[in-house]
């Protein structure tokens, strides 16, 4: 016997019809596209929202857990601590980059570093400044 | 390993950190290029025995000094050896009174620069109100 009479005879599975990718076999999966569908135009019924509930359920039962925790959403987090790690270290650079470049700017000053240890200028400028300057 | 990416950022984040002081701590004398050594050739003898942070501060002014005016570097080659003789803390503290001095208004910095310079080291009377 032929495949085409095996299929005849009824020995193989009616043949496909293809809807949008899925099979007639496909129930379950037609069931959660259409659910991803209804997700996607945001128009989830009362039964749809109940049994993604109910998967959800299942799913972290299966897991163990009441809740996702935070290390299972890692991926989610991954480009924030990547945002942050890199704003931390670009922060970090840039003050140390002024705090290095001071030292150029003090030393290139028209004052002599001396005047920077004198007790004098020192009470000058931490805030004696303006009376001073106004006697 | 279960977290690759979040272990991959906090390696370069650590990497980047300890990117700086690698460079100065790895920055003997020798290793120097020969432009920053003509620069700091003033402090050549103490190089070796400096703080890495020193050295990191150097380095970066020798990497400035081109951009400055002739007559700021020239002071700068004339004021480097006393700068690296002084203490940590001494070039802390006039490191901090610069700073104060740089948030003051230009006019009354130009006054209090010119009442130092006319009265000299020790001014402490001069400057006193």
């Amino acid at each position: 016997m032929n495949d085409a009479n095996r299929a005849h005879a009824g020995l193989y599975p009616a043949p496909a019809i293809v809807v949008g990718g899925l099979t007639p076999g496909d129930g379950p999966l037609r069931g959660l596209a259409a659910d991803l569908d209804a997700i996607a135009d945001l128009a989830i019924d009362r039964d749809r929202l109940t049994r993604l509930h109910a998967a959800r359920r299942v799913a972290l039962a299966r897991l163990g857990r009441s809740s996702l925790t935070l290390g299972d959403r890692w991926i989610d987090w991954a480009p924030v601590g990547l945002a942050l790690a890199l704003a931390l270290v670009t922060s970090w650079t840039l003050l140390s980059d002024n705090a290095q470049s001071l030292d150029a700017d003090l030393l290139a000053d028209a004052l002599p570093f001396d005047a920077y240890l004198d007790a004098g200028f020192q009470r000058a400028v931490g805030g004696d400044a303006v009376e001073l300057l106004e006697n | 390993m279960r977290h690759p990416l979040a272990c991959g950022v906090l390696c370069l984040s650590l990497a980047a950190l300890a990117a700086a002081p690698a460079l100065a701590r790895n920055a003997a004398w020798n290793g120097l290029s020969p432009g920053d050594q003509a620069i700091l050739r003033p402090v050549e003898k103490q190089w070796n025995d400096l703080p890495d942070e020193a050295r990191a501060r150097l380095l970066k002014l020798a990497r400035r000094y081109p951009d400055l005016s002739p007559e700021q570097q020239a002071r700068v080659r004339q004021r480097l050896a006393d700068w690296a003789q002084l203490t940590p803390e001494q070039r802390e503290q006039a490191r901090r009174n610069f700073e104060n001095l740089r948030r003051l208004s230009p006019e009354e910095r130009s006054r209090l620069r010119q009442r130092w310079l006319e009265s000299g080291p020790g001014a402490d009377e001069a400057l006193s109100p």
